[in-house]
């Protein structure tokens, strides 16, 4: 069991790393320059770069920003909010942007659930081809459409909440793109509750257990919720990372100081400090979420970690 | 015969493929059960009707989807007998009711979808931004299928260290944020569909090969394989005339499912305001359009996401018909 | 497990709609702005866009501030004498001005922060305002590090007096020392804050009338309260605003119209719609967009005839009507109508079809150019490339469906990038044919003609014509006013005749102001609203 967590661990270290390199090349073959104001002086210029020792070999720089990290230096920004460090600037926004995307996972899911395993035990009846519709729906139409429907029906023509983010009440002002963005997030659970569900009453055990004669509901809560429900928060944990970078424009609609926004940014505008950190940020949540997810099926199941090896 | 595929010949005489296990007949059962739901002929057919309008739609009112005609911007529908072009604008001192045929004198002209910010027919841009979108997401759909299919079922069948080793790749190159890889390589490349196309490629094989590979495992020890493998046919033979046939059904489905994501994403780069490059239009960078100032103007944004919506439920039905009338374990 | 479902449903719900009714009443008495562009940084020394200056203006105390009516009013100066070659300002300081913490300000505040915009380590993009819209005596030295700051034209004859050398006369020094790089800097408080400067509430000095209450780096929201110590703290009738970024329009208006936002900014269609209401406001603009070429490598452009056409060629009119809408305004000459009057009361601009010689719409003689272009040139047809920034998509669209029709042989090749690499292509002359905005820093024809003189370093297409620098540098000698205008008016005539980039349209604000709201004036480039005076009457 040791070692399996081990080199799962290593693993994840590799992937990080990995992450890192190709995140940095890629921004080595950004074009411009992250020193773009039109008002500086070339000399100017010049001197930024040099101060940020942004001349040096690329491998160098990749080396040296590998020992800052280890330190938790992940460098300043460049342009976006000059000379300010990268931590600076996701410290006060991540909670934000966490907040709402786990808020908005846990409304999905739990509505998902209920939905997908009812269509599940409901099979081809009505409620299965409501669940087909609402995730079809939910899959198809993209999370800023809903923003902006809610915000215009919830905030503006009925008044119920308020429009835009609030620090002064910030719990009111993000149910609106809570629910937003939770609906993608209950169209998927749905669906993946279902299919799998449909696919464990089908399994021989159940249909084991039925032909003893187990009432209905000790077969859902014995057998059905319990078998279907792990596949489903892997997908949760996808989810989640998808949530965080996918709320940008949901961000933008709301005025939510989250960290989308400045992801999209930095991007545009060449910090590359702020690209990297985010990106190893995201990233990092993956992988954590990966490992704790291997190392969960590896005490579960024992198959996963003797298949492994 | 394909020399491709020549396998070492052990008698005279060429082998047969087995066809009461593998193949052939498998594939038609499933096609047979697939026309058996109405859900999923449904699917098909609207599936097929939009494939269609994206061919024919553009030429259908006679306006070009990049004629521009700046007098003209901002016309609502008008349908003869149905819709009469009169819009209502919520302004800050409430409602206006305009009609912009009639203010513009214009007796015969109807805009079944209204017009854009550029006096753009919209009717023709939407069906020309649908082939566009449909049109991108099948390239790289087929283009994750080569990649894909093709990783998946090598590291599959090796199996062992090498498998391992292919599989921890896929995991890292699945852990890098999609959306971040995808925005910043907008920016590298040269705005267009290639690159579009080249970024969702990078994506979407992960996804492809991994269902790949676990068909592959499940298969690869039934009997008609091994049978095939006594036989003492080759791996590549296994693999491609074998294997693969079998497990087409599936695929397709999962092209189907990549379908909408790529959409999706090509959707999302509009947004941000990466994609294709000026003049072209996809479903995408209508909505987009629409999307700024769709409190005024919701005709502008609606039918773009109507023909979305339905875009995605068929290729939805028809990936959840593909997927029960070819999955063994629900199509029992 | 239902049990569980609906025990999880209502916490959800408890947790989601947890209200407090304290932010709610704060949100009634304070100012609620929505803008369209968060601060790049509150350090004021190291701003020189617009979208920071408006986060800046409340805490920023500064010698001059400007005015609706009077053009500007002294704010922590007292008043200054200008020596007789116009190159020398002694300003006296206010007795009793001090910081939000209750420090003082003397003129050695002011001393530091221009050595600290024109120190080379800085590398501030402030820098332009001390060297290039006034000339600062000795800037250029220091800022190459071969002289010591301390040699800079800028120094304290005691406490209350300052003194500023120029290297030549400006007219319009007052408007200049009004923006926010030009505000007080405390060194020892800066030292304190060592490199995290600038970065949170507790970290910032206000000398202004608000102080910072909250605000993170690349602030969506930051808000500010009334600052105690401000010396004209009596005029101050707002207890607190709010500046929230709110990037999309159809938002802002929409959190106007639900009263959650005071002041918003609007646009395109939305603002013609409400065009005609008490509460809008439209700035007329001092924000010139022009079509740019590269005079360098660009055979084409380098041709009059080809610039003649394409200008011609330009429906500006059917654009700003029929597309950009209100706010705008289209641009037919280098100096914005309504922009600048001159010492006689006249607008420096007043009949914008004066220069229809190169500037107007005429398709006719967009050809006859064209034709006359394409022989000189030896060639049938011309394909150019435009580099622009991607979100005037739309725009270049109409653009290149007006040249290429009325233009024969002419492809027009779009290249959409981002911003940041837009400026980095715009500063290695990498494109043919560009658009640009230049927003105006103060009130003077010299604001828009100094950008177009061949050795400034914001002329990046490298026009030059050395009339055009002759009588620029005429008039920049020149003390008579009334000379001096109209040295800059042969200029302009000079400019338009050569037609040495293509004036395209002119961008302006348009806002709405809940009317609740008093005293909110424009500032002169129309682009920002001065709040920080303003009243709100309490809602019954």
């Amino acid at each position: 069991m040791r070692k399996y967590i081990f080199k799962k661990l290593m693993l994840s270290i590799v992937t990080l790393f990995v992450i890192v390199l190709v995140l940095f090349l890629l921004m080595e073959l950004m074009p411009g320059s992250p020193f773009n104001n039109d008002k500086l002086s070339d000399e100017q210029r010049e001197a930024l770069i040099r101060a940020y020792g942004l001349d040096k070999p690329v491998m160098v720089r990749f080396f040296l920003y590998l020992r800052n990290m280890f330190k938790g230096d992940f460098g300043v920004s460049y342009n976006l909010s000059i000379n300010t460090p990268v931590l600076t600037m996701i410290r006060s926004r991540l909670p934000i942007s966490m907040r709402i995307g786990v808020s908005a996972l846990l409304l999905g899911s739990v509505i998902g659930l209920a939905i997908g395993f009812l269509a599940a035990f409901h099979q081809g009846k009505a409620a299965d081809i409501l669940c087909m519709v609402v995730s079809v729906i939910g899959i198809s139409v993209p999370s800023y459409i809903f923003a902006i429907a809610l915000s215009y029906y919830g905030g503006f023509r009925f008044k119920w909440l308020p429009l835009l983010y609030d620090f002064r009440n910030p719990v009111v002002s993000s149910i609106m793109p809570v629910t937003a963005l939770s609906i993608a997030v209950m169209a998927v659970i749905a669906r993946f509750t279902r299919d799998e569900a449909v696919s464990v009453m089908k399994s021989d055990y159940v249909m084991f257990a039925r032909s003893q004669g187990l009432s209905d509901s000790t077969l859902l809560f014995r057998y059905v919720i319990r078998n279907s429900l792990m596949p489903v928060i892997t997908v949760m944990t996808m989810l989640l990372v998808g949530l965080l970078t996918g709320s940008l424009v949901t961000e933008q609609i709301f005025a939510i100081p989250g960290i989308g926004f400045l992801l999209s940014s930095a991007i545009t505008a060449n910090d590359y400090n702020v690209v990297i950190t985010l990106g190893f940020l995201y990233a990092g949540i993956y992988v954590v979420a990966r490992l704790i997810l291997d190392i969960l099926y590896g005490i579960i199941d024992p198959r996963v970690r003797l298949g492994e090896k | 015969m394909n020399t491709d595929f020549q396998f070492r010949v052990q008698g005279e005489e060429a082998l047969n493929i087995d066809h009461s296990f593998s193949g052939d007949s498998f594939f038609r059962a499933g096609i047979k059960r697939f026309f058996a739901r109405k859900s999923n002929v449904f699917g098909l057919v609207l599936l097929c009707l939009l494939l269609v309008m994206s061919l024919i739609g553009p030429h259908l009112t006679g306006y070009g989807y990049a004629e521009q005609n700046l007098e003209r911007a901002n016309m609502a529908p008008r349908i003869p007998g149905i819709l009469s072009g009169e819009e209502s604008l919520q302004g800050t001192n409430g409602e206006i009711l305009v009609n912009r045929y009639e203010d513009l004198n214009l007796q015969d002209v109807y805009y079944p979808f209204g017009t854009d910010s550029l006096g753009r027919d919209l009717f023709s841009r939407c069906f020309q931004g649908l082939r566009v979108s449909v049109l991108i997401a099948l390239a790289a759909a087929l283009i994750d299928l080569v990649i894909g299919v093709n990783y998946g079922m090598i590291s599959g069948y090796l199996g062992g260290k090498a498998d391992l080793f292919m599989q921890q790749i896929v995991d890292i190159a699945g852990s890098i944020p999609s959306l971040v890889i995808v925005t910043l390589l907008m920016l590298v490349l040269k705005p267009g569909v290639g690159a579009i196309i080249f970024a969702l490629m990078l994506t979407g094989w992960m996804e492809m090969s991994i269902i790949a590979r676990t068909q592959v495992l499940r298969l690869k020890d039934q009997e008609f394989v091994q049978a095939a493998r006594t036989l003492g046919a080759g791996k590549a033979f296994i693999l491609f005339r074998e294997i693969l046939p079998n497990i087409t059904g599936t695929l397709i489905t999962q092209i189907m499912v990549s379908i909408p994501s790529a959409i999706f994403l090509e959707t999302f780069l509009s947004f941000v305001g990466l994609g294709l490059p000026l003049g072209s239009c996809s479903l995408g960078r209508l909505i987009s359009e629409g999307f700024e100032n769709c409190l005024l103007h919701p005709y502008k944004l609606f039918p773009c996401i109507v023909i979305l919506v339905l875009l995605m439920v068929a290729c939805n039905l028809v990936a959840d018909g593909l997927r029960e009338a070819f999955d063994t374990r629900t199509a029992r | 497990m239902k049990k569980y479902l609906a025990l999880l449903l209502c916490l959800l719900i408890l947790l989601l709609t947890g209200c407090d009714t304290q932010g709610r009443i704060a949100m009634e008495q304070d100012l609620n702005i929505a803008v369209g562009s968060y601060p790049l940084t509150m350090d004021a020394q190291m701003t020189s866009d617009a979208g920071s200056a408006q986060y800046l203006d409340p805490m920023c105390g500064r010698l001059f501030r400007l005015d609706p009516e009077k053009g500007y009013v002294p704010e922590l100066a007292e008043s200054f004498e200008l020596s007789e070659d116009g190159c020398t300002y002694t300003f006296h300081l206010r007795e009793g001005i001090r910081y939000a913490n209750g420090e003082p300000i003397d003129a050695g505040d002011f001393v530091d922060a221009f050595r600290r915009i024109a120190d080379p380590l800085t590398a501030s993009s402030a820098i332009y305002i001390v060297q290039d819209l006034f000339r600062l005596k000795n800037v250029d030295q220091v800022n190459d590090g071969t002289m010591e700051p301390d040699r800079l034209g800028v120094y304290e004859q005691n406490d209350q007096t300052l003194v500023i050398e120029l290297e030549q006369p400006c007219p319009y020094l007052p408007y200049v020392l009004a923006m926010e790089p030009c505000s007080p800097y405390n060194r020892a408080f800066a030292a304190n804050c060592g490199k995290d400067y600038a970065t949170s509430p507790e970290t910032l000095l206000s000398s202004g009338p608000f102080y910072v209450d909250r605000y993170e780096p690349m602030a969506m929201q930051v808000h500010y309260t009334k600052n105690p110590y401000y010396i004209d703290a009596d005029k101050v009738k707002l207890q607190g605003i709010t500046l929230r970024q709110v990037s999309n329009t159809q938002q802002a208006i929409m959190s106007y119209q639900a009263g959650e936002s005071d002041l918003v900014s609007t646009g395109g269609e939305y603002a013609a719609l409400s065009q005609n209401d008490p509460c809008f406001l439209q700035a007329s603009g001092g924000f010139l967009f022009y079509i740019g070429g590269n005079y360098v490598s660009c055979e084409a452009w380098q041709n009059r005839n080809i610039r003649m056409a394409l200008s011609f060629a330009l429906d500006r009119e059917s654009v700003v009507k029929d597309y950009l809408r209100a706010g705008y305004k289209p641009a037919t000459r280098l100096v914005p109508t309504g922009f600048c009057v001159e010492g006689n009361g006249n607008d420096f601009a007043a009949d914008p079809a004066q220069y229809s010689a190169s500037c107007a719409y005429d398709p006719e003689r967009a050809g006859e150019c064209w034709k006359k272009g394409l022989e000189e040139l030896g060639v049938s047809n011309l394909k150019l490339e435009f580099l622009t920034t991607s979100t005037n998509q739309q725009l270049m669209e109409i653009l290149k469906d007006q040249w290429e029709k009325t233009l024969p042989g002419f492809t027009l090749d779009v290249r959409l990038v981002s911003s940041a690499q837009f400026f980095d292509l715009k500063n290695k002359g990498e494109y043919e044919l560009y658009l640009l905005g230049w927003g105006a820093d103060y009130p003077d024809p010299n604001a828009f003609f100094s950008i177009f003189e061949s050795h400034s370093p914001e002329n990046d297409s490298k026009y030059a014509n050395a009339d055009f620098d002759r009588l620029l540098q005429e008039a920049s000698l020149e003390t008579d006013s009334e000379k001096r205008f109209s040295i800059l008016h042969q200029a302009e005539d000079v400019f338009m005749d050569d037609l040495g980039a293509i004036p395209f349209y002119v961008k302006g604000g348009a806002f709405l102001i809940s009317e609740s709201v008093k005293g909110v004036s424009p500032h002169f480039s129309g682009l920002n609203l001065q709040f920080s005076f303003a009243e709100k009457e309490a809602e019954s």
